[in-house]
């Protein structure tokens, strides 16, 4: 059997070919590794925030000294926001969505809040669906005088209406259409609780919060005029005028009320992709070391095929003299080369396996898809036959005369 | 002899350039790599002041109330990271650790006097004298305060160079005022860049710009505009003026120790559980005893500060380099082979077995350092890349200053890293060429001369 004797010819001296073996196993490890963690990176970048982010941008305003009421501070500049030509909707928010600022509480479909599920909170005035331009499947969005009237006492009085995401809605009560009238129970606060009016198809938080989190998608809006002095605005414009409204904002806003300052007037499209860029750069990093471990070992293999060209060209020859043919030769040193990298990819298995196991305690993923296994040994094996073919080649056009010259 | 061996590891590099160029190239692609990956790392998760690390300890103390249910908290044995305001004030009476800091952030308004200068943000740190002295603050004018200005409500203010500058330009700015949170404060120290990373004496991410100011702790109840991020676990709710947060059982003050020795360590363990069980005879803390005193890079480490995804790279970085080392191997081992016949003729004219070994280990070394020195080249490009890339934010005007900094220290290499890529790139190529060297000294040297 040829491979048989190929096996035994490299066995006789085999530190070479377990290097490449060992190299062609930990490339795989890395490979099939890399790519699961960039696609789940990708993936990230990908989804849906179901928002129209193109044409929303927000404003961060601080109040300062005693002279400042936020209540009145931000009933005034609302008035102002919509009153401009171009502006859809505006509301008021506790934070801004795609930041890492939101705030984490616990709800439960039960008055016990025995079982509570983690969520993320925005308090917003009113009109937060159409502001966002959430896609509301169910009921409908909370009315204007949801928004608590205002309480010297209290330092941020809430509504009794909530809107939800169809995620959390599905979690807790079946479905969108069961969601719609239920109460939700909050764990802050003493126990609030708001009547469930409405259900959007989508709302994403940040990919930051995904990594052993449920709450990615399961968020509640809750009415409330955010607590002071820092006042965070939304602004939604109809398609194409954000930059025009922005750029007169910026000139009026700050000087519309004393007692405050404008920290920062930002479009929701940049911060979402400021929410993302560590994500990309991740998997543009990993891309790019991937390469590198590809390049390497196919290196490896093509000098490992060369130099046992070059240091046989007497046997070939010989070979090639008493009657084997080019294809012979050429089938001689791939199949070498593909006993190594099969060797490889059969150690590559193991610790792809078990690499993949620290891998998803680390990073908090589920376990590698068997496909990503698959691409690897793929890889693995198309680089190996690719990297050994100029060197067989060039085995193969040894002429038979060679055998002739030497020794 | 050192010299005769490099002339032979140069003619030996010179008659085979080919090999010698992708040896240097591969060592020097999985040095840089490798030195991209650890100094992205260290600049994340490294103990910006591990030379006090053995002195410098976080108080916790658990002053949850006993668990209602599930505990949603990724660590959920940890006791809270800050401590209520009554046991700050009765942890900072001590007089056993060499020094104690309490403290608190919060966001205000800054401003000069003047008609013309609308206020901006800035954080202000509202801390004890003894934190500059802790933390090794370095100071470019003035000094700390007094411990008198500790007690009584002094107007003074430490800031940070970024602000002298940008209130009052370049200069000694000690003994101007400036407005802060509607209140008037007479600067009396200006500290220099101080930008540890990541901000190992706060909670939370370490990319938050660094503090501009620092005033007096007291101040805290005197501000009642200031903010300060606090958590009521008793009630449930967030709550965020010093008013309300003080007299509550709310965990929301910063705390640290200096304990100068093993005996010190020990009472000072000793005087926190004491003053826990206090606590839990008069029902104050419901929960067993757990309070925790970490040094600063177990309180880095049970902050999750570093990232595992940047754990991942640099794992990911040494594997690659360990698949380069294997490389090198094989490509050495066919470089020594090709050229063993001329070491069969040097052994059979009297060189011994451990001057051929030397010979080839001084090429080895000769050929790691190249790749190595090659590979500092390509590791200070990448992090020039990666600072490009990854900090785009940095580079764009009207955003904060403080990010611009951050994003030069991390894509920058210091001393120490070019010690240990240097120390890297010579163990890759010892562990590469070691067993070339050693096999190609240890053949007969009949074997070489055969072929001939």
């Amino acid at each position: 059997m040829a491979i048989k004797a190929l096996c035994s010819s490299l066995w006789r001296s085999p530190l070479g070919p377990l290097l490449l073996a060992a190299q062609a196993a930990l490339s795989m490890m890395i490979f099939a590794n890399v790519a699961y963690v960039v696609s789940v990176r990708v993936e990230n970048t990908q989804r849906p925030t179901g928002m129209d982010l193109d044409n929303i941008f927000w404003i961060h305003s601080e109040g300062y000294g005693r002279n400042y009421d936020q209540r009145s501070a931000v009933r005034f500049d609302l008035e102002y926001l919509n009153s401009l030509r171009g502006v859809l909707a505006a509301c008021a928010t506790d934070s801004i969505p795609q930041t890492f600022d939101a705030q984490e509480t616990a709800v439960s479909a039960n008055p016990d809040r025995k079982t509570t599920r983690s969520v993320l909170l925005y308090q917003m005035t009113e009109n937060p669906v159409e502001t966002l331009g959430l896609h509301l499947v169910k009921g409908r969005g909370y009315l204007k005088n949801a928004v608590a009237p205002s309480d010297a006492s209290a330092a941020v009085a809430l509504g009794p209406e909530v809107v939800i995401t169809e995620a959390l809605a599905e979690r807790l009560f079946g479905s969108s259409d069961a969601a719609i009238g239920k109460t939700l129970y909050f764990t802050f606060a003493d126990s609030h609780s708001a009547a469930i009016v409405g259900v959007v198809e989508r709302m994403q938080a940040a990919p930051f919060f995904l990594p052993g989190t449920n709450f990615v998608n399961e968020i509640v809006l809750l009415p409330a005029v955010p607590a002071g002095p820092m006042a965070l605005y939304l602004v939604r414009t109809k398609p194409g005028l954000r930059d025009q409204v922005m750029t007169r904002v910026v000139k009026e806003f700050e000087s519309l009320q004393k007692d405050r300052y404008v920290d920062k007037i930002k479009t929701l499209a940049d911060t979402a992709a400021e929410a993302r860029a560590s994500d990309r750069a991740s998997a543009v990093v990993l891309a790019i070391l991937a390469s590198f471990v590809l390049a390497v070992t196919m290196f490896g293999l093509f000098g490992f095929a060369a130099f046992s060209v070059t240091s046989r060209t007497g046997e070939i020859g010989t070979r090639r003299a008493i009657g084997a043919t080019k294809s012979d030769i050429l089938k001689q040193f791939l199949l070498e080369n593909w006993i190594i990298t099969t060797a490889g990819v059969a150690i590559g298995i193991v610790v792809t396996l078990a690499f993949a196991l620290q891998l998803s305690l680390l990073l908090e993923l589920p376990r590698l898809p068997t496909i990503f296994l698959v691409f690897g040994m793929a890889l693995v094996w198309v680089a190996g036959l690719l990297a050994a073919l100029v060197p067989a080649l060039r085995a193969a056009s040894v002429p038979p005369a060679v055998a002739t010259r030497v020794a | 002899m050192l010299w005769h061996d490099l002339r032979l590891a140069l003619l030996s590099i010179r008659g085979n350039p080919f090999i010698a160029a992708v040896v240097v190239a591969v060592i020097a692609i999985g040095i840089g790599t490798s030195m991209i990956a650890i100094t992205l790392y260290y600049a994340k998760a490294g103990n910006p002041i591990w030379w006090k690390n053995d002195v410098l300890y976080r108080v916790m103390l658990d002053s949850r109330p006993a668990p209602r249910g599930p505990e949603p908290w990724r660590h959920a044995d940890y006791p809270p990271v800050t401590l209520i305001y009554q046991d700050a004030v009765a942890l900072y009476r001590s007089d056993i650790p060499a020094a104690s800091v309490m403290m608190l952030a919060a966001v205000g308004p800054v401003s000069v006097f003047g008609p013309e200068n609308r206020p901006f943000k800035r954080t202000a740190r509202l801390t004890t004298r003894d934190f500059f002295a802790m933390f090794d603050v370095p100071f470019l004018y003035g000094q700390a305060w007094s411990k008198g200005d500790d007690g009584d409500q002094s107007q003074v203010v430490v800031i940070s160079r970024y602000l002298s500058e940008r209130l009052f330009g370049t200069g000694n700015t000690v003994g101007r005022s400036l407005s802060f949170s509607g209140q008037r404060f007479k600067v009396i120290g200006v500290i220099d860049r101080w930008q540890p990373l990541p901000r190992f004496y706060d909670v939370g991410r370490s990319f938050n710009p660094s503090d501009d100011l620092f005033i007096p702790f007291r101040w805290a109840e005197s501000l009642p505009d200031l903010q300060f991020p606090g958590f009521c676990p008793r009630t449930q709710t967030s709550v965020t003026l010093f008013k309300q947060l003080a007299p509550e059982e709310c965990p929301f003050i910063n705390f640290w120790v200096e304990l100068s020795s093993k005996q010190q360590y020990l009472a000072y363990r000793e005087f926190i559980d004491n003053y826990a069980r206090e606590q839990q005879r008069t029902g104050r803390f419901e929960r067993p005893l757990n309070n925790r005193l970490p040094d600063v890079s177990t309180w880095l480490e049970m902050n999750d500060v570093v990232g595992s995804e940047s754990k991942f790279q640099v794992i990911l970085a040494l594997v690659f380099l360990g698949i380069c080392i294997l490389n090198t191997l094989g490509l050495l081992l066919a470089k020594f082979m090709i050229g063993a016949p001329l070491a069969g003729l040097r052994r059979s004219l009297g060189a011994t077995r451990g001057d051929v070994m030397r010979q080839h280990l001084v090429e080895v070394i000769l050929l790691g350092v190249t790749g190595g020195a090659f590979g500092i080249g390509l590791a200070a490009l990448g992090l020039r890349l990666v600072r490009k890339y990854f900090f785009w934010q940095a580079n764009r005007p009207g955003d904060n200053p403080a990010f611009a900094s951050v994003a030069q220290s991390l894509s920058h290499m210091d001393g120490r890293m070019l010690l240990v890529s240097v120390g890297l790139s010579l163990l890759a190529g010892l562990l590469a060429g070691l067993y070339p060297a050693w096999r190609i000294g240890r053949m007969a040297p009949a074997t070489f001369l055969k072929i001939q």
